[in-house]
């Protein structure tokens, strides 16, 4: 909650600049308060991100090199980072990877393939650490996109209507953390699980399963509503994350609505390229899920994890042609949602052998 | 939701509606943020 508190603390004055402090002075003064919040978090963050901020601007925008020599020579940085880090934070528990690393390096990719496809050309230093040291987006997204955020900040409107929708999305936000995710799902359901007779093991272990799934989904949830909210109080529209994902009738359809920002990065960037490549979509759904099953923790459950999403979508490209009724359609609801509790037991677990034994009891196997 | 009411009840009503809705989820997170910080239960989050 400390977080939670301390995003919301640095934020009001943000907002208040924002709102006081002619147009000229707004960017700085943003990029001011998030690089004082990353420094008080934790000032080896600082250092290394603002270190990848200036390094990627002045390779991309300064270097005298070959444009594709250029986007290699970024790419493969970028990616070396995110992976040594991942790695490191999986071998030792006590290092910590950099405040928002993961968000922040998606999007310097983002930025550097969108410079080589020329959607982003003479960028100034200033708008590029503002698109950076973002307070809202910083921590746990969404992985909002450069042009649009540079057009937000061209047309930014600050009016009542923006201010209004960001409390209420703020609110919304907080109330989906701590009444939701904490009051009733940690607390309240936990406790009625616990309680449940142990000859009810089965529904122990489902609604258990269900439980920590919903948690996390709220919790994610309000996150990025508290950040959007926030954005639209600082006058951006940043793209949402979440778009009532558990109403989707088939795999394909939910990762369009689960985590829409990273799912429609890796479309993007992973996805098309490689089905367009080799003319094989299944190829390009694989590498893509399991490239978005290790960006959360590289282990072995999260690439299991993202192999079963893929599997999803598999069934869901199967049945793509049979008809669609509101039968159909419901039972594709309940089908989705069980299907990613089931699969998100694997990560709930951590280890292969405890999910493995809740799996036995949740499919009646002795 | 507004839209919802707005359109189902008289528009002063709806806002009424509106405006307990908020009040409750305010009161509630409140409460819970004190619940919270008294050890009532634990945060789980970041």
């Amino acid at each position: 909650m400390k977080l939670l508190i301390e995003v919301i603390l640095f934020a009001i004055p943000m907002v208040l600049l924002a709102w006081t402090l002619p147009r000229t002075y707004v960017l700085p003064s943003q990029i001011i308060i998030t690089g004082l919040f990353i420094a008080y978090q934790s000032p080896l963050s600082f250092v290394i991100l603002t270190s990848i901020t200036l390094g990627n601007y002045y390779l991309l925008h300064k270097a005298v090199l070959q444009k594709s020599i250029k986007i290699a020579i970024s790419l493969c940085i970028l990616i070396l980072l995110i992976v040594s880090a991942k790695i490191l934070f999986t071998i030792h528990d006590h290092w910590i990877i950099p405040l928002g690393m993961s968000y922040y390096i998606f999007r310097n990719i983002h930025y550097t393939i969108e410079s080589y496809n020329g959607r982003i050309q003479n960028e100034s230093l200033l708008s590029y650490f503002a698109y950076n040291f973002f307070l809202p987006v910083l921590i746990i997204g969404p992985i909002n996109r450069y042009p649009e955020f540079i057009r937000d900040w061209e047309r930014r409107r600050m009016n009542s209507e923006y201010f209004s929708l960001g409390l209420q999305r703020i609110l919304f936000g907080v109330s989906k953390i701590l009444i939701i995710g904490n009051y009733l799902l940690s607390s309240k359901s936990i406790a009625f699980i616990t309680n449940l007779d142990e000859n009810y093991l089965w529904l122990k272990a489902y609604l258990e399963t269900v439980t920590l799934v919903l948690n996390a989904y709220f919790q994610f949830a309000g996150y990025s509503d508290i950040a959007i909210g926030i954005a639209l109080l600082l006058g951006f529209r940043i793209m949402e994350n979440f778009n009532f994902p558990f109403l989707a009738s088939n795999m394909q359809e939910f990762w369009m609505k689960y985590h829409m920002s990273l799912s429609a990065f890796c479309r993007d960037y992973i996805y098309t390229p490689i089905a367009a490549h080799y003319r094989k979509p299944m190829l390009g759904v694989v590498i893509t899920m399991i490239i978005i099953g290790l960006w959360h923790e590289i282990t072995m459950p999260f690439l299991l994890w993202g192999l079963l999403q893929a599997f999803g979508i598999y069934l869901a490209f199967l049945f793509k042609d049979s008809p669609t009724s509101w039968v159909s359609r419901n039972l594709g609801r309940i089908f989705v949602f069980n299907y990613f509790c089931l699969s998100c037991v694997i990560i709930d677990y951590q280890e292969l052998g405890k999910a493995l034994e809740v799996y036995k009891i949740l499919f009646f196997i002795n | 939701m507004y839209k919802f009411l707005i359109t189902h009840l008289p528009k002063s009503l709806a806002n009424i509606m509106i405006a307990l809705w908020y009040f409750f989820l305010i009161v509630f997170n409140i409460y819970c943020g004190v619940a919270v910080s008294q050890g009532e239960f634990q945060y789980v989050g970041w």
